[in-house]
Parts: structure tokens; sequence; C-alpha cells
């Protein structure tokens, strides 16, 4: 049996569904995660998405590559299930960016382009920075993950 | 907080557009966007406010660019061509600013 469980504060897209057990528990925990993702993933694309297409009518914005707005929409897939949700833009350059800009004045900011490269940087005081390059793949790179999780950690406590 | 990507350059030139507002009345500051705004078919809602030595800090520069409307324009130059570095000096720059909204503010 051979079943893919996240940990609960990863993230969770549907291109990790990699299940090849046939057992009644594999189909018990299969169910689970369809259940899991219904409940918490699903609410959270229902405003995430919507948003990202609505970037491509804003006639304000630079014009925008639609494959700019598939990885910008497998990327939202991939995000954490819990904790706030991204403020996403359109950059100069036609990258689409999602932004997490907490209270605390912690800030980490991804900006996904067509080849579904992910650049990403994060301020989470005046000697703690980070920047870099990452490849989306079918799951979330473990770097935007911490970023994530960093700049947002004092909101989700509250 | 403004949105770090209101500081990112434009991608042709690798140039921020900003404007020396010194020794300007709030109105005044307002009144020299509105025709940036208008252009883009939306009204400026807000502003993002900054030391010119924030500039300094990035290791960016300033360039004086005077229009005819505009002869306070300035723009931000010496950008990397890396994005994430962009990004964040993006960060910096949006760190260091203050978010002024325009019906605050007038």
């Amino acid at each position: 049996m051979n079943v893919y469980c996240p940990p609960l504060d990863s993230s969770f897209g549907p291109l990790d569904w990699a299940s090849s057990g046939v057992s009644d528990e594999a189909s018990h925990i299969k169910r689970l995660l369809k259940e899991s993702w219904e409940h918490y993933l699903e609410p959270r694309l229902e405003l995430l998405l919507p948003e990202i297409e609505s970037l491509v009518s804003d006639e304000t914005s630079v014009p925008i590559d639609p494959d700019t707005i598939q990885a910008a929409k497998q990327f939202a897939y991939c995000l954490p299930r819990f904790g706030p949700l991204p403020e996403v833009s359109t950059d100069p350059d036609g990258e689409i960016s999602f932004d997490w800009l907490a209270p605390s004045g912690k800030m980490f900011s991804v900006s996904v382009n067509k080849h579904r490269r992910l650049a990403y940087a994060g301020w989470f005081g005046e000697k703690s920075r980070i920047h870099g390059i990452e490849q989306l793949a079918e799951s979330c790179p473990q770097e935007i993950l911490r970023g994530i999780a960093r700049a947002t950690c004092q909101q989700a406590a509250r | 907080m403004a949105k770090p990507g209101a500081f990112l350059p434009e991608s042709s030139t690798l140039e921020t557009s900003a404007l020396w507002k010194d020794g300007l009345l709030e109105h005044e500051i307002w009144q020299i966007g509105l025709p940036v705004g208008e252009g883009r078919g939306k009204p400026p809602l807000a502003r993002a406010d900054f030391e010119a030595g924030t500039v300094s800090e990035a290791k960016l520069r300033l360039e004086s660019d005077p229009t005819p409307h505009n002869p306070r324009h300035v723009n931000i130059c010496g950008w990397p061509t890396v994005k994430d570095e962009q990004k964040s000096l993006a960060l910096l720059l949006c760190k260091r600013s203050t978010l002024v909204l325009r019906e605050t503010a007038e």
C-alpha cells in the first residue's frame, strides 16, 4: 500500500494524489484526503482563482500570457490549506504576484511566470531577508512554504 | 502598506517612474498624478511616499527625467535584471514607504 499523506502544515495540490493502494484502508485514506481537499482547499480556491482570472480582463494592467495564468492557478492549488490568503496582482512585466503582507510588517512575495518559474523575496526583519528562484513542480517548493509561514506565523496565531 | 509590485521597474526600461514631491502641497501632488491615472482609465487612489535616501540604501539611483507636464518626474534606475533581486529591492522600498490614500489626504 502506498498513500501520500502530506503533513498538516504543507501544501496539498491535486497533483499530489499519488496513491497506488487498492486495499480498503487505502481507499478510506483516499476518501479522507478528498474530503479534506473539499473542506479546506476548495473554499480557498473559490476565492483565489477568480482573482487570478480577473487579472486578464483588467484593461489597466499589462497583457498576461495565458500560460502565466495557468501557472498561477497551479501555484494557487499548491498553496497551504491554512493561514491568510495572498493578495494577487500583476507585475509590470506581466508576471503574476502573490503577496503576503502581514500586519507585523513581515512580507513575502512570489512572482510566477509562464515557464512556472517562481521568483520570491521575503522581509522578516531588518536583518532577516531572503530571495531566490524556484521551479514549480507537482508541489510547492519548501523554500516558498517556509517563506509564507515566516511571514504569516504571527497572523495565524491570532 | 503599498504592494511591492508597485515599485518594480518597467521591464523594457528597467526604470520605475516617480515624482520628487518636496515643497509641494498635498493637492498639488495629486494634481500631478491625475493625468497618469486617467491615462490608465483609473484615477490615482493612493501613493507611496519614501525618502530619497531609501533609493541609495537599495543601491539604486535617481535620475531626473522632467516632462512638459511633470518637471519633477524622476526615474529609479540601476535595477538588477534578475527578478528575485528586483523583488527583494521592491520589498525594501515598500518597507520604507508610507501609503497615502487619496480620500484621507484631501
